[in-house]
């Protein structure tokens, strides 16, 4: 028979995650961030169930109309589509476009920087070498040469944007676990025979998630950015379809017959960066109250 | 002294030599075969053997690197496919209105910056200082090319205060022509940078003004005037020169959006036309130019520490 010992019951306010999120959550700076992020979100996710009209539906007897005019709130560009329902189908881009690129640099950045910081020696000042070398090229310039191989379009845009960042993200990580290295745990992981691979993935990993938070979150906003300037040249979204990005490029078309339409998605861009970079910060500084500035 | 600044010399050699292996084997991950579309499309399969062979193309990857790094380090950047042209003539040709814009743009960013972060600086948490501190967040998050947009928009076109678009050298314009043609572009690329120099000066200027040195200067009756420019600025400095080293590179990859937008014929433009038309030898000769601008600001960046800290000096 099987009698139900008294498990002490754990505390879930305890968990390092909750305290975290609390902590984070407690400036309304972040939490307005987190909301309009989250918006961004939700219009992506359902934008042609929310959207007025179909975004490439062009209305050709009412072209070049500003904001406020039933039944279109933002007005409509140079063939008559609507701005609104392009600003909302753009916003799939703004969501998906950051989280490749973020995903490229996250998936080359923490294996090389793990590698590097852990096993340190001739490892790490090969890898440093090319990061450095890969640093020195501007971001954008790199993207530039990276497309010129690979074509136009949004995924190779987004892949050689991911690839530009990679290093910032390099040296955040390799710093980091060069700090936990040190650490006993560390050492007793090693003594109990954990193979380096399992010491890193369950002991080092955990323990660098605060910076890699930070830095993910500001090189999303980069992400946007780069994908605004891209999609901006030709050499990102192709038409028709609509990112912010490409519409601002309308717009520059356009500057003469519809100033208007430079306002709406330049400041859904400003908006987004903006989230990022404040959120970035707000967790910088609720893990600086958590343990000092590292 | 001169063994630090030789040693940062040197430290350039290999990540020179990283980029430029990078650089070449880029046109190695072209699908498809260089030598067959060099040939032409109706060539025959010896015509395909013997233009390789022509090109060097049959030749181990290695070897041609070592070649055509050869020819580079003399200045040898081969022709472009699209104009025919000499690489680095179109290179020097572009170099001095990007050189211009990027320039003025620090300059404007630095003015500007240094301005605002020593006024909010100076009284941490008054209405000014709050003001600046907002104005900084959104000049972080403002895409420069918006602003750009904007600022044609309004300035330009509105007011007719500036010109729409178009580069004018010094020598055809003289300085108010070349100033005038520049001056938005300038604004508008620098305001990332100006921000971003405004909140490292602020945090650098509240954070000297709790040192005991500052609080000796003033009471020994040392004017104001005197205290800040002397020994908070030089203190704050530091941050603020890496911030300007670090922002080099984002200024050089912003410039080509704002070229495109006020159709400045510099190396964004240029780089524009070339990546379009997958005219390697001029991306590659871009690549090189830009990298190699991008790693003298970080050593003269780098040497400024010996000028602003007398400690490193020392080491």
């Amino acid at each position: 028979m099987v009698v139900d010992a008294p498990v002490p019951a754990a505390s879930p306010t305890r968990s390092p995650m909750r305290v975290f999120a609390r902590r984070v959550l407690r400036s309304k700076v972040n939490l307005a961030c987190l909301v309009f992020l989250g918006l961004v979100v939700v219009c992506a996710v359902f934008a042609p169930v929310i959207a007025p009209f179909d975004p490439n539906l062009q209305h050709l007897d009412s072209r070049y109309l500003p904001p406020f005019r039933w039944p279109y709130v933002f007005g409509t560009d140079d063939l008559g589509r609507d701005v609104l329902s392009r600003a909302l189908l753009a916003s799939r881009v703004s969501v998906i476009a950051p989280l490749i690129s973020v995903g490229v640099a996250l998936a080359l950045g923490v294996s090389f920087g793990l590698a590097a910081g852990f096993v340190g020696g001739r490892v790490d000042s090969v890898l440093g070498r090319l990061a450095d070398a890969v640093n020195s090229i501007p971001a954008l310039v790199l993207a530039l040469a990276v497309i010129a191989v690979l074509g136009p379009g949004l995924v190779n845009a987004m892949l050689a944007v991911g690839l530009a960042s990679a290093p910032r993200l390099f040296r955040v990580v390799r710093g980091a676990t060069l700090a936990v290295r040190e650490e006993t745990y560390i050492e007793a992981s090693t003594v109990v025979g954990c193979s380096r691979l399992r010491t890193v993935a369950v002991h080092v990993l955990p323990n660098i998630r605060s910076p890699l938070l930070v830095q993910t979150s500001l090189l999303m906003s980069f992400a946007l950015l780069a994908e605004a300037s891209l999609s901006f040249l030709g050499l990102g979204i192709q038409p028709p379809d609509p990112s912010w990005g490409a519409m601002l490029r309308t717009a520059f078309e356009q500057q003469f017959l519809g100033p208007w339409l430079v306002v709406v998605p330049g400041l859904l861009i400003m908006c987004m960066v903006l989230s990022f970079n404040l959120l970035g910060d707000g967790i910088r500084d609720a893990i600086g109250r958590e343990r000092g500035t590292w | 002294m001169v063994t630090i600044v030789g040693r940062r010399i040197i430290a350039i050699v290999p990540v020179l030599l990283i980029v430029s292996f990078l650089t070449f084997s880029l046109t190695y991950l072209v699908p498809g075969d260089a030598a067959s579309v060099a040939a032409g499309d109706n060539a025959s399969a010896e015509q395909i053997e013997l233009v390789r062979r022509q090109l060097g193309l049959d030749r181990p990857f290695l070897v041609q690197y070592a070649s055509w790094l050869w020819h580079v380090a003399q200045g040898g950047l081969g022709t472009s496919l699209l104009s025919s042209r000499s690489v680095l003539t179109s290179l020097v040709e572009a170099l001095p209105v990007t050189l211009s814009l990027t320039l003025l743009a620090m300059l404007f960013a630095v003015v500007v910056g240094l301005l605002l972060g020593i006024l909010a600086g100076l009284r941490p948490g008054s209405a000014l200082d709050r003001i600046a501190t907002t104005v900084a967040s959104l000049g972080i998050s403002m895409p420069s090319f918006w602003l750009a947009l904007i600022l044609v928009n309004v300035v330009a076109l509105q007011f007719g205060l500036a010109p729409v678009a178009g580069y004018i050298s010094i020598a055809e314009g003289g300085l108010t022509g070349w100033f005038q043609h520049l001056l938005l572009p300038a604004v508008a690329l620098g305001t990332i940078t100006a921000a971003e120099v405004t909140r490292q000066t602020r945090a650098g200027v509240v954070d000297v003004g709790g040192q005991d040195y500052i609080r000796t200067a003033v009471a020994k009756g040392m004017p104001t005037r005197v205290v800040v420019v002397k020994h908070t600025l030089k203190n704050a400095a530091i941050p603020v020169v890496t911030v300007l080293g670090l922002q080099f590179g984002a200024l050089v990859g912003g410039a080509i959006v704002i070229e495109r937008i006020f159709g400045l014929p510099g190396l964004g433009t240029l780089a524009i036309d070339s990546v379009l038309n997958q005219d390697f030898p001029v991306v590659q000769g871009l690549v090189l130019m830009i990298t190699l601008f991008v790693l003298l600001v970080s050593f003269l960046v780098d040497t400024s520490y010996l000028y602003f800290n007398p400690k490193v000096r020392q080491s």
